[in-house]
């Protein structure tokens, strides 16, 4: 699926309990910002969907992303699904690098990059859920957010482009990286 | 039997953030029982007010979805693998 040795191998700390207690910043890689974006202007004016693979260590650090098909047979405009078994090969290819499904990427054709109504019904604890507004089929927009499940909304999480941080310790990408698909 | 038992990110809350754990049991009933015997919470995670499996929730025994096997009395051995998948949907 990719190369492991373009992520570091370092686990991460049992103390970290999932998206919201792990600072915050979602770690993003412009080439997967690129596939993603790509994804959504390629599928517009239908939602794309997509998973996010890659490590958890001081940040969110997304390593791959892994494009799915959105099973929806109607309504495919607003709404998406996702196919199970692609989620547990995902699973599967993930804890073979070592890393692991950090959560899921949908498009947004034509709204803001803001969960709906629909995304919180569905949204799970744990997860980043990046989110990509398409505008006419060609401006992109990303924003991720998690999902307070005590509290019942969404918080925004800062993305950083590996690019852009400094850092060179366990959990960031030395160099983007791609599924392959 | 030990059954392995793929656990997702929002439920590893439950297992002290171990995304695969062991549960004995012959059957998926007797798994999701030692489960929850286990790790408690999973029961109110995986079903509904009525005893049901909750629609949000998938599981697998390997390859197979388990509403197209024999549901909660499929058998099970040593070499199978359960996973706990959730469901991902949502749109604007």
């Amino acid at each position: 699926m990719k190369d492991s040795q373009q992520c570091s191998n370092k686990h991460r700390p049992a103390h970290v309990a999932g998206a919201e207690a792990a600072g915050g910043a979602v770690v993003l890689p412009s080439e997967q910002a690129e596939q993603m974006r790509e994804h959504a202007r390629k599928t517009y004016p239908e939602e794309c969907c997509g998973i996010l693979l890659g490590r958890r260590n001081h940040s969110q650090v997304i390593c791959s992303v892994y494009p799915t098909s959105n099973c929806m047979t109607v309504r495919t405009h607003d709404r998406y699904e996702m196919d199970p078994r692609e989620i547990l090969r995902a699973d599967r290819a993930a804890e073979k690098e070592g890393e692991e499904i950090l959560g899921f990427y949908h498009s947004h054709p034509d709204h803001p990059p803001a969960p709906s109504p629909t995304d919180a019904e569905f949204a799970w604890p744990g997860y980043i859920y990046l989110i990509i507004a398409v505008k006419e089929g060609k401006e992109t927009q990303i924003k991720a957010w998690t999902y307070d499940e005590p509290l019942k909304h969404f918080r925004e999480h800062p993305i950083k482009r590996s690019g852009e941080t400094k850092k060179t310790s366990a959990g960031i990408c030395r160099k983007p990286v791609t599924t392959g698909r | 039997m030990a059954i392995k038992v793929r656990i997702p990110t929002p439920l590893q809350s439950l297992t002290e953030r171990q995304s695969e754990v062991r549960a004995d049991g012959q059957n998926l009933r007797e798994v999701l029982a030692d489960l929850e015997a286990k790790f408690p919470g999973f029961q109110k995670r995986l079903y509904d007010d009525e005893g049901n499996l909750r629609r949000f929730v998938n599981i697998y025994v390997n390859d197979e979805d388990i509403r197209f096997l024999k549901g909660e009395d499929t058998a099970l051995s040593e070499k199978d693998e359960v996973s706990i998948v959730p469901a991902i949907a949502g749109g604007n």
